[in-house]
Protein backbone atom coordinates (compact mmCIF):
# COMPACT_ATOMS: atom_id res chain seq x y z
CA UNK A 1 0.00 0.00 0.00
CA UNK A 2 2.01 2.94 -1.23
CA UNK A 3 0.20 6.12 -0.38
CA UNK A 4 -0.24 8.98 -2.75
CA UNK A 5 1.71 11.89 -1.31
CA UNK A 6 1.44 15.63 -1.78
CA UNK A 7 4.26 18.05 -1.10
CA UNK A 8 3.76 20.94 1.26
CA UNK A 9 4.20 23.48 -1.49
CA UNK A 10 1.67 21.81 -3.72
CA UNK A 11 -0.73 21.53 -0.81
CA UNK A 12 -0.60 25.24 -0.07
CA UNK A 13 -1.07 26.12 -3.71
CA UNK A 14 -3.99 23.80 -4.12
CA UNK A 15 -5.85 24.73 -0.95
CA UNK A 16 -4.91 28.39 -0.81
CA UNK A 17 -3.90 28.33 2.84
CA UNK A 18 -0.80 30.06 4.15
CA UNK A 19 2.18 28.73 6.05
CA UNK A 20 0.90 30.58 9.08
CA UNK A 21 -2.38 28.68 8.97
CA UNK A 22 -0.74 25.34 8.33
CA UNK A 23 1.62 25.74 11.27
CA UNK A 24 -1.18 27.08 13.46
CA UNK A 25 -3.26 24.02 12.76
CA UNK A 26 -0.32 21.78 13.37
CA UNK A 27 0.26 23.48 16.70
CA UNK A 28 -3.35 22.95 17.68
CA UNK A 29 -3.10 19.28 16.69
CA UNK A 30 -5.69 19.66 13.95
CA UNK A 31 -3.22 17.92 11.68
CA UNK A 32 -1.62 14.89 13.29
CA UNK A 33 2.12 14.79 13.68
CA UNK A 34 2.50 11.54 11.77
CA UNK A 35 1.04 13.06 8.61
CA UNK A 36 4.16 15.18 8.29
CA UNK A 37 6.34 12.86 6.28
CA UNK A 38 9.87 14.12 5.87
CA UNK A 39 11.79 13.01 2.85
CA UNK A 40 15.10 14.18 1.58
CA UNK A 41 15.14 15.88 -1.79
CA UNK A 42 17.71 17.83 -3.73
CA UNK A 43 17.10 20.94 -1.66
CA UNK A 44 17.54 19.09 1.58
CA UNK A 45 14.37 18.06 3.33
CA UNK A 46 10.87 18.30 1.97
CA UNK A 47 7.68 17.62 3.85
CA UNK A 48 4.96 15.51 2.31
CA UNK A 49 1.46 14.57 3.40
CA UNK A 50 -0.85 11.70 2.57
CA UNK A 51 -2.83 13.37 -0.20
CA UNK A 52 -6.33 12.07 0.42
CA UNK A 53 -6.35 12.52 4.18
CA UNK A 54 -4.80 15.98 4.27
CA UNK A 55 -7.01 17.40 1.54
CA UNK A 56 -10.22 16.22 3.17
CA UNK A 57 -8.97 17.35 6.57
CA UNK A 58 -8.14 20.86 5.36
CA UNK A 59 -11.43 21.06 3.57
CA UNK A 60 -13.26 20.21 6.75
CA UNK A 61 -11.24 22.60 8.88
CA UNK A 62 -11.99 25.39 6.44
CA UNK A 63 -15.68 24.56 6.52
CA UNK A 64 -16.00 24.27 10.26
CA UNK A 65 -13.65 26.93 11.53
CA UNK A 66 -16.32 29.63 11.36
CA UNK A 67 -18.58 27.81 13.75
CA UNK A 68 -16.09 26.21 16.09
CA UNK A 69 -12.99 27.61 17.73
CA UNK A 70 -9.66 25.99 16.97
CA UNK A 71 -9.63 24.28 20.34
CA UNK A 72 -13.08 22.82 19.77
CA UNK A 73 -11.95 21.66 16.37
CA UNK A 74 -8.91 20.04 17.90
CA UNK A 75 -11.25 18.10 20.13
CA UNK A 76 -13.20 16.88 17.13
CA UNK A 77 -10.11 15.59 15.38
CA UNK A 78 -8.28 14.21 18.36
CA UNK A 79 -8.13 10.43 18.41
CA UNK A 80 -8.73 10.29 22.13
CA UNK A 81 -12.16 9.31 23.30
CA UNK A 82 -14.09 11.92 25.20
CA UNK A 83 -15.53 10.98 28.56
CA UNK A 84 -19.08 11.88 27.70
CA UNK A 85 -21.87 9.60 28.85
CA UNK A 86 -25.06 9.25 26.86
CA UNK A 87 -28.38 7.74 27.81
CA UNK A 88 -30.29 5.45 25.53
CA UNK A 89 -33.11 7.97 25.24
CA UNK A 90 -30.70 10.70 24.20
CA UNK A 91 -29.14 8.53 21.52
CA UNK A 92 -32.51 7.66 20.08
CA UNK A 93 -33.70 11.24 20.20
CA UNK A 94 -30.61 12.51 18.41
CA UNK A 95 -30.91 9.80 15.74
CA UNK A 96 -27.23 9.00 16.05
CA UNK A 97 -27.80 5.34 15.32
CA UNK A 98 -30.74 3.12 14.50
CA UNK A 99 -32.51 1.38 17.41
CA UNK A 100 -31.70 -1.93 15.72
CA UNK A 101 -28.00 -1.35 16.29
CA UNK A 102 -28.50 -0.45 19.93
CA UNK A 103 -30.51 -3.60 20.35
CA UNK A 104 -27.88 -5.73 18.70
CA UNK A 105 -25.17 -4.10 20.79
CA UNK A 106 -27.05 -4.92 23.98
CA UNK A 107 -27.65 -8.47 22.80
CA UNK A 108 -23.96 -9.10 22.30
CA UNK A 109 -22.99 -7.77 25.71
CA UNK A 110 -23.74 -9.04 29.16
CA UNK A 111 -26.00 -6.21 30.30
CA UNK A 112 -29.19 -6.52 28.31
CA UNK A 113 -30.99 -3.59 29.91
CA UNK A 114 -28.24 -0.99 29.89
CA UNK A 115 -29.53 2.56 29.73
CA UNK A 116 -26.37 4.66 29.71
CA UNK A 117 -23.46 4.37 27.37
CA UNK A 118 -19.91 5.61 27.60
CA UNK A 119 -18.49 7.39 24.60
CA UNK A 120 -16.46 4.33 23.70
CA UNK A 121 -19.56 2.16 23.71
CA UNK A 122 -21.32 4.80 21.70
CA UNK A 123 -18.53 4.67 19.14
CA UNK A 124 -18.88 0.92 19.01
CA UNK A 125 -22.61 1.15 18.32
CA UNK A 126 -21.96 3.80 15.72
CA UNK A 127 -19.41 1.67 13.91
CA UNK A 128 -21.76 -1.29 14.13
CA UNK A 129 -24.55 0.84 12.72
CA UNK A 130 -22.47 2.02 9.80
CA UNK A 131 -21.21 -1.46 9.05
CA UNK A 132 -24.73 -2.89 9.09
CA UNK A 133 -25.98 -0.06 6.94
CA UNK A 134 -23.32 -0.82 4.35
CA UNK A 135 -25.14 -4.07 3.76
CA UNK A 136 -21.96 -6.08 3.72
CA UNK A 137 -22.12 -7.44 7.20
CA UNK A 138 -24.81 -9.60 8.73
CA UNK A 139 -26.13 -9.59 12.30
CA UNK A 140 -24.03 -12.50 13.53
CA UNK A 141 -20.92 -10.80 12.31
CA UNK A 142 -22.14 -7.64 14.00
CA UNK A 143 -22.06 -9.39 17.34
CA UNK A 144 -18.53 -10.53 16.62
CA UNK A 145 -17.60 -6.97 15.70
CA UNK A 146 -18.88 -5.63 19.02
CA UNK A 147 -16.98 -8.27 20.96
CA UNK A 148 -13.76 -7.60 19.07
CA UNK A 149 -14.13 -3.87 19.49
CA UNK A 150 -14.79 -4.04 23.20
CA UNK A 151 -11.98 -6.41 23.90
CA UNK A 152 -9.25 -4.62 22.01
CA UNK A 153 -10.14 -1.00 21.29
CA UNK A 154 -8.56 0.25 24.52
CA UNK A 155 -5.27 -1.37 23.56
CA UNK A 156 -4.77 1.17 20.81
CA UNK A 157 -5.13 4.04 23.28
CA UNK A 158 -4.73 7.31 21.42
CA UNK A 159 -3.53 5.79 18.19
CA UNK A 160 -5.90 5.40 15.30
CA UNK A 161 -6.97 1.92 14.32
CA UNK A 162 -8.86 0.10 11.60
CA UNK A 163 -11.11 -2.90 11.76
CA UNK A 164 -11.08 -5.28 8.84
CA UNK A 165 -13.72 -7.89 8.17
CA UNK A 166 -12.53 -10.77 6.06
CA UNK A 167 -14.22 -13.98 5.06
CA UNK A 168 -12.75 -17.24 3.97
CA UNK A 169 -15.07 -20.01 2.84
CA UNK A 170 -17.94 -18.16 4.50
CA UNK A 171 -16.23 -17.86 7.86
CA UNK A 172 -16.02 -14.27 9.11
CA UNK A 173 -12.91 -12.96 10.77
CA UNK A 174 -12.27 -9.58 12.34
CA UNK A 175 -8.83 -8.01 12.53
CA UNK A 176 -7.89 -4.82 14.35
CA UNK A 177 -4.72 -2.98 13.43
CA UNK A 178 -3.18 0.45 13.72
CA UNK A 179 -4.02 2.85 10.94
CA UNK A 180 -1.63 2.80 8.05
CA UNK A 181 -0.05 -0.55 8.80
CA UNK A 182 0.03 -3.07 6.02
CA UNK A 183 -1.62 -6.44 6.18
CA UNK A 184 -1.77 -9.25 3.64
CA UNK A 185 -3.97 -12.30 3.49
CA UNK A 186 -3.73 -15.50 1.53
CA UNK A 187 -5.57 -15.66 -1.76
CA UNK A 188 -8.62 -17.47 -0.43
CA UNK A 189 -9.42 -14.56 1.87
CA UNK A 190 -11.85 -11.89 0.78
CA UNK A 191 -11.62 -8.50 2.41
CA UNK A 192 -15.22 -7.45 2.88
CA UNK A 193 -15.01 -4.26 4.92
CA UNK A 194 -12.32 -1.97 6.18
CA UNK A 195 -13.53 0.44 8.83
CA UNK A 196 -11.33 3.33 9.84
CA UNK A 197 -12.33 3.97 13.41
CA UNK A 198 -10.78 7.42 13.41
CA UNK A 199 -13.07 8.57 10.66
CA UNK A 200 -16.09 7.31 12.56
CA UNK A 201 -14.80 8.88 15.75
CA UNK A 202 -14.62 12.24 14.02
CA UNK A 203 -18.03 11.84 12.46
CA UNK A 204 -19.55 10.94 15.78
CA UNK A 205 -17.94 13.86 17.57
CA UNK A 206 -19.16 16.24 14.89
CA UNK A 207 -22.67 14.82 15.08
CA UNK A 208 -22.68 15.11 18.84
CA UNK A 209 -21.46 18.69 18.86
CA UNK A 210 -23.98 19.59 16.18
CA UNK A 211 -26.89 18.04 18.01
CA UNK A 212 -25.88 19.84 21.19
CA UNK A 213 -26.21 23.13 19.43
CA UNK A 214 -29.98 22.79 19.28
CA UNK B 1 -4.73 19.71 49.97
CA UNK B 2 -4.09 22.23 52.75
CA UNK B 3 -0.63 20.95 53.44
CA UNK B 4 2.45 22.93 52.56
CA UNK B 5 5.96 21.80 51.92
CA UNK B 6 8.52 24.14 53.40
CA UNK B 7 12.18 23.43 53.29
CA UNK B 8 14.57 25.93 54.76
CA UNK B 9 18.19 25.02 54.86
CA UNK B 10 18.62 21.47 53.88
CA UNK B 11 15.88 18.91 53.60
CA UNK B 12 13.73 16.57 51.60
CA UNK B 13 10.10 15.68 51.15
CA UNK B 14 8.05 12.87 49.70
CA UNK B 15 5.99 15.14 47.44
CA UNK B 16 2.30 14.59 46.77
CA UNK B 17 -0.58 17.02 46.41
CA UNK B 18 -0.06 20.15 48.47
CA UNK B 19 -0.95 23.82 48.46
CA UNK B 20 2.39 25.56 48.45
CA UNK B 21 5.95 24.42 48.07
CA UNK B 22 8.68 26.70 49.29
CA UNK B 23 12.28 25.74 49.18
CA UNK B 24 14.94 28.07 50.51
CA UNK B 25 18.35 26.49 50.48
CA UNK B 26 18.64 22.95 49.29
CA UNK B 27 15.73 20.58 48.86
CA UNK B 28 14.85 17.30 47.27
CA UNK B 29 11.36 16.07 46.52
CA UNK B 30 11.36 12.35 46.05
CA UNK B 31 8.31 11.85 43.84
CA UNK B 32 5.67 13.71 41.81
CA UNK B 33 4.47 16.95 43.30
CA UNK B 34 1.32 18.91 42.58
CA UNK B 35 0.80 22.34 44.04
CA UNK B 36 -0.75 25.76 43.59
CA UNK B 37 2.47 27.58 44.04
CA UNK B 38 6.02 26.35 43.79
CA UNK B 39 8.88 28.55 44.78
CA UNK B 40 12.50 27.67 44.94
CA UNK B 41 15.33 29.90 46.03
CA UNK B 42 18.50 27.92 46.02
CA UNK B 43 18.88 24.42 44.73
CA UNK B 44 16.11 21.91 44.33
CA UNK B 45 15.44 18.62 42.63
CA UNK B 46 12.12 16.95 41.91
CA UNK B 47 12.45 13.26 41.19
CA UNK B 48 9.18 13.03 39.33
CA UNK B 49 6.70 15.27 37.53
CA UNK B 50 6.05 18.80 38.69
CA UNK B 51 2.58 20.20 38.26
CA UNK B 52 1.96 23.63 39.65
CA UNK B 53 -0.11 26.67 38.81
CA UNK B 54 2.73 29.02 39.43
CA UNK B 55 6.39 28.21 39.49
CA UNK B 56 9.13 30.58 40.51
CA UNK B 57 12.77 29.76 40.53
CA UNK B 58 15.85 31.63 41.59
CA UNK B 59 18.84 29.37 41.56
CA UNK B 60 18.78 25.93 40.13
CA UNK B 61 16.06 23.36 39.72
CA UNK B 62 16.19 19.92 38.24
CA UNK B 63 12.95 18.12 37.43
CA UNK B 64 13.26 14.53 36.39
CA UNK B 65 9.85 14.26 34.71
CA UNK B 66 7.51 16.71 32.99
CA UNK B 67 6.59 20.20 34.10
CA UNK B 68 2.99 21.37 33.73
CA UNK B 69 1.52 24.65 34.83
CA UNK B 70 0.06 28.01 34.09
CA UNK B 71 3.05 30.23 34.58
CA UNK B 72 6.72 29.81 35.22
CA UNK B 73 9.48 32.29 35.86
CA UNK B 74 13.01 31.20 36.28
CA UNK B 75 16.35 32.79 36.73
CA UNK B 76 19.29 30.53 36.90
CA UNK B 77 19.68 26.98 35.83
CA UNK B 78 16.60 24.98 34.97
CA UNK B 79 16.63 21.41 33.78
CA UNK B 80 13.65 19.31 32.75
CA UNK B 81 13.99 15.61 32.05
CA UNK B 82 10.66 15.37 30.23
CA UNK B 83 8.58 18.01 28.52
CA UNK B 84 7.66 21.53 29.52
CA UNK B 85 3.99 22.41 29.12
CA UNK B 86 3.31 25.77 30.68
CA UNK B 87 1.14 28.56 29.33
CA UNK B 88 3.25 31.55 30.28
CA UNK B 89 6.95 30.96 30.30
CA UNK B 90 9.74 33.36 31.19
CA UNK B 91 13.17 31.89 31.34
CA UNK B 92 16.31 33.68 32.38
CA UNK B 93 19.60 31.90 32.30
CA UNK B 94 20.36 28.42 31.19
CA UNK B 95 17.55 26.02 30.40
CA UNK B 96 17.73 22.44 29.24
CA UNK B 97 14.63 20.45 28.27
CA UNK B 98 15.04 16.83 27.26
CA UNK B 99 11.83 16.63 25.25
CA UNK B 100 9.48 19.26 23.84
CA UNK B 101 8.17 22.65 24.92
CA UNK B 102 4.54 23.56 24.52
CA UNK B 103 3.47 27.02 25.55
CA UNK B 104 1.41 30.07 24.66
CA UNK B 105 3.62 32.96 25.65
CA UNK B 106 7.21 31.96 25.66
CA UNK B 107 10.02 34.33 26.50
CA UNK B 108 13.58 33.36 27.08
CA UNK B 109 16.70 35.32 27.85
CA UNK B 110 19.84 33.28 27.73
CA UNK B 111 20.30 29.83 26.43
CA UNK B 112 17.66 27.21 25.76
CA UNK B 113 18.53 23.73 24.67
CA UNK B 114 15.96 21.09 23.91
CA UNK B 115 15.63 17.87 21.97
CA UNK B 116 12.08 18.09 20.69
CA UNK B 117 9.86 20.75 19.16
CA UNK B 118 9.13 24.10 20.68
CA UNK B 119 5.68 25.48 19.96
CA UNK B 120 3.95 28.59 21.23
CA UNK B 121 1.72 31.40 20.08
CA UNK B 122 4.24 34.09 20.89
CA UNK B 123 7.84 33.02 20.98
CA UNK B 124 10.55 35.47 21.96
CA UNK B 125 14.11 34.52 22.51
CA UNK B 126 17.00 36.76 23.26
CA UNK B 127 20.07 34.62 23.28
CA UNK B 128 20.56 31.22 21.84
CA UNK B 129 18.30 28.26 21.21
CA UNK B 130 19.40 24.86 20.05
CA UNK B 131 17.16 21.98 19.09
CA UNK B 132 17.01 19.08 16.69
CA UNK B 133 13.30 19.70 16.33
CA UNK B 134 11.34 22.65 15.05
CA UNK B 135 10.19 26.03 16.30
CA UNK B 136 6.53 26.57 15.55
CA UNK B 137 4.77 29.75 16.59
CA UNK B 138 2.41 32.37 15.30
CA UNK B 139 4.96 35.04 15.99
CA UNK B 140 8.63 34.22 16.32
CA UNK B 141 11.07 36.87 17.41
CA UNK B 142 14.67 35.87 17.91
CA UNK B 143 17.33 38.29 19.08
CA UNK B 144 20.55 36.56 18.26
CA UNK B 145 23.24 36.43 20.86
CA UNK B 146 25.33 33.36 20.41
CA UNK B 147 24.81 30.44 18.10
CA UNK B 148 21.28 29.20 17.38
CA UNK B 149 20.71 25.86 15.70
CA UNK B 150 17.29 24.53 14.77
CA UNK B 151 16.08 22.08 12.16
CA UNK B 152 12.94 23.92 11.09
CA UNK B 153 11.20 27.17 11.80
CA UNK B 154 7.56 27.69 10.88
CA UNK B 155 4.91 30.24 11.64
CA UNK B 156 3.12 33.34 10.54
CA UNK B 157 5.59 36.10 11.25
CA UNK B 158 9.23 35.32 11.82
CA UNK B 159 11.86 37.88 12.77
CA UNK B 160 15.48 37.03 13.32
CA UNK B 161 17.85 39.85 14.20
CA UNK B 162 21.07 40.38 16.04
CA UNK B 163 20.82 42.02 19.41
CA UNK B 164 22.64 45.28 19.98
CA UNK B 165 25.26 43.65 22.17
CA UNK B 166 25.91 40.97 19.60
CA UNK B 167 26.23 43.59 16.84
CA UNK B 168 28.77 45.50 18.89
CA UNK B 169 30.71 42.37 19.64
CA UNK B 170 30.82 41.47 15.97
CA UNK B 171 31.88 44.97 15.04
CA UNK B 172 35.12 44.52 16.95
CA UNK B 173 35.52 40.93 16.02
CA UNK B 174 34.48 40.82 12.38
CA UNK B 175 34.89 37.11 11.78
CA UNK B 176 32.10 36.26 9.37
CA UNK B 177 29.80 33.61 10.62
CA UNK B 178 26.10 32.98 10.76
CA UNK B 179 24.35 33.22 14.06
CA UNK B 180 21.40 31.04 13.22
CA UNK B 181 21.59 27.80 11.30
CA UNK B 182 18.43 26.09 10.09
CA UNK B 183 17.36 23.66 7.41
CA UNK B 184 14.10 25.29 6.43
CA UNK B 185 12.35 28.47 7.43
CA UNK B 186 8.75 28.87 6.32
CA UNK B 187 6.29 31.59 7.16
CA UNK B 188 4.11 34.34 5.79
CA UNK B 189 6.21 37.35 6.69
CA UNK B 190 9.90 36.79 7.17
CA UNK B 191 12.68 39.09 8.29
CA UNK B 192 15.99 37.33 8.50
CA UNK B 193 19.44 38.54 9.43
CA UNK B 194 22.65 36.58 9.93
CA UNK B 195 20.93 33.36 9.09
CA UNK B 196 22.15 30.33 7.25
CA UNK B 197 19.41 28.16 5.80
CA UNK B 198 18.98 25.65 3.02
CA UNK B 199 15.45 26.68 2.13
CA UNK B 200 13.42 29.79 2.94
CA UNK B 201 9.81 30.04 1.82
CA UNK B 202 7.35 32.81 2.45
CA UNK B 203 4.97 35.40 1.17
CA UNK B 204 6.94 38.53 2.02
CA UNK B 205 10.59 37.84 2.53
CA UNK B 206 13.41 40.07 3.63
CA UNK B 207 16.87 38.58 3.47
CA UNK B 208 19.05 40.82 5.59
CA UNK B 209 22.77 41.26 6.13
CA UNK B 210 24.92 38.24 6.81
CA UNK B 211 22.45 35.72 5.41
CA UNK B 212 23.45 32.72 3.39
CA UNK B 213 20.44 31.00 1.90
CA UNK B 214 20.38 28.14 -0.57
CA UNK B 215 16.91 28.48 -2.05
CA UNK B 216 14.43 31.31 -1.54
CA UNK B 217 10.86 30.92 -2.71
CA UNK B 218 8.43 33.77 -2.28
CA UNK B 219 5.02 34.65 -3.59
CA UNK B 220 4.62 38.39 -3.01
CA UNK B 221 7.86 40.18 -2.47
CA UNK B 222 11.49 39.50 -1.74
CA UNK B 223 14.03 42.11 -0.70
CA UNK B 224 17.66 41.35 -0.34
CA UNK B 225 20.38 43.21 1.50
CA UNK B 226 23.59 43.76 -0.46
CA UNK B 227 25.49 41.78 2.13
CA UNK B 228 23.36 38.64 1.72
CA UNK B 229 24.07 35.60 -0.37
CA UNK B 230 21.26 33.59 -1.95
CA UNK B 231 21.96 30.88 -4.46
CA UNK B 232 18.54 30.66 -6.07
CA UNK B 233 15.65 33.05 -5.62
CA UNK B 234 12.33 32.19 -7.28
CA UNK B 235 8.94 33.77 -7.30
CA UNK B 236 6.25 31.15 -7.29
CA UNK B 237 2.45 31.13 -7.41
CA UNK B 238 0.12 31.78 -4.53
CA UNK B 239 1.19 30.63 -1.11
Amino acid sequence: MTEDLISKKELLEQTGISYGQLYRWKRKNLIPEDWFIRKSSFTGQETFFPRESILTRIDRIKNMKDELSLDELADVFSPSVSNKVLTRVEIERKHLVTPISIHLFLESGSEKEKQTFSFEEMLCIYVLDQALASGQMNREEGILLVQTFQAYYSKFQDKGCDIILTRKMGIPLFTMLTTGSEVYFDTGVKEVLRLSLNTYLEQLKVKLSESEGF
Amino acid sequence: MDKDIKITGNGSSGGGIVRNVKIVGEGVIHSDVESQYFKCTGTAAVNGHLRSNQIKLTGSLHVQGDVYGDSIKTSGQFEVGGKLEVRHVKLNGDTVVKRSIHSEHFKAFGSVRLHGDCSAEQLRIKGAIQTEGMLNAEHIDIGLYGLCKVAEIGGHKIEIKRTLMSSLFHMFNPKRQSDLIADTIEGDVLHLEHTEAKVVRGRKVYIGPGCRIGLVEYSESCKKHSDAVTEVCNQIGSL
